[in-house]
Order: C-alpha cells, then structure tokens, then sequence
C-alpha cells in the first residue's frame, strides 16, 4: 500500500508542480549568482590594475624628486611597511637588467628572470604565468625618463580568496535556497491544487454511490477553480434532472404497463381456464392484441417523452413550413371533428416557417389538437391559429370544451395526470408531457389558460432565429 | 419464392417462417449472422428479413457484406429501435425497408409482398377490384355494381390502400402512414372514424360488409 503510493508520487501533478517550482527557483538563483560573481571578480580585477596603476603614478613622482636610490628606498620601505606584500616591484635599467626585484609574498613560483628577456612598451600590460599553476601575475610597465625601466604587478590571490569566500558562501545559500524552494513549491502546489483535491473528493463519493445530489463547495475567490466548480455543480445538476427524468420515467413505463400487463395476463388466464369454444377464445386473444397495442402504444409515447426530454435522440433540425404542418393535422382529425360535430378551423394567414424537427412538431400540434377535440363537446369549435411578430411564431390551438379546473391547470403536464379520471377517456395524459417537453426542446415557451365550461387556450411560441426579415415581410 | 429469414429468437422465427409458409413462400431460417451470410451469398432469394442483433455477426454488417459482393435480393431490417437515427443507418447499409418490433405479421407480409412486387417491376395497374367493387386509379373513380361512389380524396387513398392489400389484414399504424403520412398512434381513434365513413358510404350502395374489422389487429377488404 504505502510502496503503491510511493510509486504514484512521481506521476503526481502535485509533485511535478513542487519540482518545477523548485527546478526554476534554483535555476534563477545560479543565474543571479553567475552574473553576480562576474560584476565582482571583473570589479576585482579593475581595481587592481587602477592600485597598480597609481603606484606607478607615485614612483614616478618619486623618482623625479629624487633619484633611482631614493625611489629605491622608497620600495624598500613600503615592502617592509607591508602596503606592497602581494605586489611584485621591478626596477631595471634601459637594456632591462634587473637593478631591484621584490616578490609577492605568495606561495606561487614565478619564473621573473623571463621579465629580462621581453623589453616591454610604455604602458603595456604584461601577463607573466606561474609555473606549473594557473595563476597569472599581471604586470604594467613604465619607462622612467632616464631610461630606467619600473614594473609593478600584483597576482589574483588575493582576488581568488575573496572570490573563494564568494563561492563558499553561496553553496550554503544556495543549499538553504534548494529546501526552501523545495518547500515553498510543496506548500505552493498544495496551496493552488486543493481546490481541485477537494473536488477530487466530493466527485469521488457522487461517482461510486450515484448520489448526484451533493455539490461542490463554491469558494467566491472570482478564479478558475471557482468557475471550475460552478461547472461542475452544473454538470451535476443536469445529471441529477437526467437521472431524476429518467427514474420517474421508468416508474411510470412500470406503472403504466402494470395495468395492461395485468389485464392481458387476466384475460389469457380466464380464456385457458375454461373449456370454451373457440369462438370464446378468438374473442380472448382479439382481447389481448388489443390490450398489448395499447401497451405498446404508450411505451412509445413514453419513450418519445424522455428521448425529447433527455435530448438522447438529436433532433433533426430544418427549416419547417407551418402551414403544411396546420394542414396535415387539420386533415388527420378532419374526420373526427366533423364526425363528432365540431368545427375544426385553422387560421395561417402565411408561409411562416420555423425550424425544427418536423416530426416532433407535427406529433406536438396532432396532440394538441387531440386533446382539444377530446375535451370538446358536440356543437363546439376547435381552432388553430397562427402568428409571427419580430421575436417569435406563435400557435394557439382554442377549443370550446369543458375547461381546466384552476386546481388542475398546473398538474396536466404530468405525465400521470389525466383531466377527469373518472371519465374512462384513452387519454394517457402523456400527449400533454410530449407537448410540453416538445416545445421545451425548441427553446419555446407554452402557456395555457381555460375556463371551466368555455374552453381551454394553449399558446405556444417559437423563436425566431435573429435574421429572418424575409420571413416576417411575407406576413 | 424464396425467402432468407435471419433471427435468432425462437418464437420470433418460428412465427414469421409460419405466417411466410401460410402465404405461400419458401422460407430458409438462419439463427446467427455468419450462417444467414452464408445462406445470403450462396442462394438465389426473393427476399430477405434480417434482424439487427444477432449472435456472431450482427445483421447491419451482413447486409454491407452481401450489398458488397453484389447481391440486391431485397432486405428488410428488423430491430427494436425505432430511433430514426438506426432506421436511416440501416438504409445506408443497404436495407430496403425497416420494420420495428414488435410488430404486426400482416404488416411485415405486406411489406415483403411490396418489395418483391417493386424488385421484380411489376406493372402497375390502373383498375383495382374486389368482389363487384372497382376503382379507376388515373379517373380516381369508385364504382359498385356499375354505381358511381362519391368519396373524399382520403376516403378514396384509404380504400385503394385497402384494395391494393385486398384479402390481407392492414394495421391501423399501416393505414396512418399511408393515408396521412404520419407515423405515429394519435390517442383518438381516427382510423376507426375513417373506416367508418367508408364503410357507410359502401354500404348505402349495396357493397355490403365489404371492409372487415380484426379485432386488435387491423381491417381487411374481402378479396371477393
């Protein structure tokens, strides 16, 4: 277990963020001291030519006040003072014959007889290696108006010491700076993920126990992580009404069929019961086909509802013509009407279109149309009429029936609700479900209003997509 | 005629291969898709019926199989998705027509006698009749009995859609589609209302009783 979690560890985003963090940080710390270490070493090394350079400036003052006896004892003694301890002092005629050599007091060898052999120019810098060492004694050079040569050269040393100083302190800031950055990218990547860690641990239980009611705590910080979360709480709550739908739609196919599959069962077991003839048995089995229809009938509806209402099943979106719509409907129940005495009229004064799937709207307004005329007594009028005004196409399908109860007007979209249930109706009250969830699917809007004994008005209305000038100049 | 059945549910086979035998056509019956392949590429059919999901090879891939060696013996698909979605994919693959269970065995009969009538390019007619009732499908005129009928154009398409299936039943969801083009059960009856008028209409000119109704499963005009 604790080995499983040691190997994960690396593959971490957490850790990767800790050694990113930690990786940069140190990086910039080289770097600031790279850049450190070469302001100081090449200042260093100025300032030593300019110490150099003003000695010289001073001996030949010297020499000029005096003689080469007096500049003489004036080295001596600022060697025995110790001012001069790292410099090397050459004094030498005009063929460059050493007259007065003091070493630096150093432990590097240089080899200062080869000082003879090269004749300097005025003002040149000289570089004289150590022997067998990297050390370089830099030398400058200045002929003296008699001819008499000075040189003065002073070795990095004293330079490497304090560079050396430089280098040692560092390693300690920068080992200090490696566990604190360590450090600093722990608490930083544990800082910016635990957001995340703490979705990671409300999804986790939601994912194995389905519970899709819990949400994520918001944190009003105004970032990512709270835009992050505020997703995510909506995904869940679409998969909360997902599964809500799809739990109560499966309640009701169960409720629903129950009641036919009871029936269909009573009627095969009566008929097998008895020694009948086989006319009682046709009369059974038209029974049964009969019922199962009727079941099957209502699967579909209730299948429809929920593939419209979940969105399971894309909807297959055109450009659709609503009169050829109000025209099929009004053809399909035309018999019906005249054969139960209702007048069944529609106005669509234009070739308005709206899009969407031709199919679904056409089974929306052939169920309206249905449950209008169910409701609508002998003598009555079903009307459909159609609209458009800049935003939207409106329907409204007015019949003269029996009314809505004000109680009830809330309640007809449910999928068990049927008007008057002791009217022995076919009505499922799914047609009004597969409306709703219809129009829902289009971006529209349904309102209903009725009053008892003079009729029910259901207005629909569709939205009309921003450019559709052409469309309304036609009305 | 021959017709290849590819369906693995025993019931399911053993009715359609009876009600195909009743009606007179030869019927091969194969229980997963790799033997109804085989039977597919190896016989001459009239016709096939395939279901969608099958044991070994499911039934769209056979009908690409067969569609792709060349074999046009009309194919229709049976599945139990009625998404439209799964009926135009099957159409792609090369089905002719797509039936959704469960179904009515009259409407399945239909459609396999229309997709044998359309392969093998029948003529048209131009009369239909039956018993001593006959239509004149170009003047779209009704006649009984040498009496003119009077009816209205959907009264007209429901009795030649009747005529046309003269003797077999015809479901209500069959009579929607065709009469009204509308693919779905409205919750009131108004096939029944349709029927009604019709028969009425007959009935006042002495063609009497001519349209049936089957309980539960459909109407049927008397052949003769």
């Amino acid at each position: 277990m604790f080995l499983k979690l040691l190997r994960r560890i690396p593959r971490t985003f957490r850790f990767r963020l800790t050694v990113s963090f930690s990786l940069s940080f140190i990086a910039l710390s080289i770097l600031l001291f790279g850049f450190a270490y070469f302001l100081v070493s090449s200042s260093l090394q100025t300032n030593d030519r300019i110490a150099i350079e003003l000695k010289l400036k001073e001996y030949s003052n010297e020499h000029q006040l005096g003689s080469i006896t007096n500049l003489k004892r004036k080295i001596e003694a600022d060697f025995d003072s110790g001012a001069l301890k790292l410099f090397m002092v050459r004094l030498a005629d005009a063929q460059n014959k050493t007259l007065l050599l003091r070493q630096p007091a150093v432990d590097v060898n240089y080899d200062f007889r080869r000082l003879e052999q090269t004749v300097p120019e005025n003002g040149d810098w000289m570089r004289l290696k150590a022997n067998g060492e990297d050390d370089v004694l830099e030398i400058a050079t200045l002929r003296l108006p008699d001819y008499n040569l000075i040189q003065i050269g002073k070795g990095p040393e004293q330079r490497e010491e304090l560079l050396d100083h430089f280098r040692n302190n560092f390693l300690g800031i920068l080992s200090a700076a490696i566990l604190l950055s360590v450090a600093a990218g722990a608490l930083l990547s544990r800082q910016a993920l635990r957001p995340i860690q703490s979705l990671t641990s409300v999804l986790g239980p939601i994912i194995d126990t389905g519970k899709v009611k819990a949400r994520i705590p918001v944190r009003r910080s105004g970032d990512e992580f709270e835009e992050l979360a505020i997703r995510f709480n909506q995904a869940l709550q679409r998969i909360d009404i997902l599964v809500e739908g799809i739990q109560a739609s499966m309640d009701n196919v169960a409720h629903d069929l129950r009641t036919p599959m009871t029936r269909l069962r009573a009627m095969a077991e009566s008929a097998l019961q008895s020694d009948s003839s086989p006319d009682v048995y046709r009369e059974a089995l038209s029974d049964c086909l009969e019922e199962s229809e009727q079941a099957l009938r209502m699967l579909n509806m209730l299948m429809d509802i929920s593939e419209v209402e979940t969105g399971s099943v894309r909807l297959n979106i055109t450009d659709v013509n609503v009169l050829g719509l109000v025209s099929q409907v009004t053809e399909l129940y035309r018999g019906v009407a005249e054969d139960r005495h209702i007048s069944l009229q529609a106005a669509c004064s234009a070739s308005l279109t709206v899009t969407g799937d031709r199919v679904r709207l056409l089974q929306m307004l052939a169920n309206l149309v249905d449950n209008a005329i169910k409701y609508t007594t002998s003598g009555g009028t079903v009307q459909i009429k159609v609209g458009a005004d800049n935003t939207s196409v409106s329907l409204m399908i007015c019949d003269s029936g029996v009314g809505i109860p004000d109680e009830d007007l809330n309640k007809i979209w449910d999928r068990s609700f049927r008007g008057d249930k002791s009217r022995n109706q076919h009505g499922l009250g799914l047609g009004l479900s597969l409306v709703r969830a219809v129009v829902l699917a289009h971006r529209g809007s349904i309102e209903v209003a009725s009053s008892q004994g003079h009729g029910t008005q259901f207005l629909i209305h569709f939205p009309l997509p921003p450019n559709t000038n052409d469309n309304l100049s036609k009305v | 005629m021959r017709i290849l059945l590819v369906e693995d549910d025993k019931k399911i086979a053993w009715f359609i291969q009876n009600g195909l035998r009743q009606s007179g056509y030869a019927v091969d019956h194969a229980d997963d898709g790799a033997k109804g392949l085989h039977l597919a590429l190896t016989v001459n059919y009239d016709a096939a019926i395939i279901d969608i999901m099958l044991p070994v090879r499911d039934g769209l891939s056979l009908i690409e199989q067969v569609r792709k060696r060349k074999v046009n013996t009309p194919v229709i698909i049976l599945s139990a998705k009625r998404a439209v979605d799964e009926r135009v994919h099957g159409l792609q693959v090369g089905g002719d027509d797509y039936l959704v269970k469960p179904f009515a065995f009259s409407e399945l009969l239909a459609r396999v006698q229309g997709l044998i009538r359309r392969s093998t390019g029948g003529v048209e007619p131009t009369r239909l009749s039956a018993g001593n009732l006959s239509i004149d499908l170009l003047s779209r005129q009704v006649t009984s009995r040498g009496r003119v009928i009077e009816l209205q154009p959907r009264e007209f398409s429901l009795l030649e859609y009747l005529m046309r299936n003269a003797g077999r039943i015809v479901s209500k969801t069959m009579i929607l589609e065709h009469v009204w083009d509308y693919s779905f059960d409205p919750e009131t009856n108004v096939v029944d209302v349709l029927i009604c008028r019709l028969r009425n209409k007959l009935d006042s000119e002495g063609a009497q009783k001519v349209i049936k109704t089957v309980r539960g499963a459909g109407y049927v005009l008397k052949a003769s």
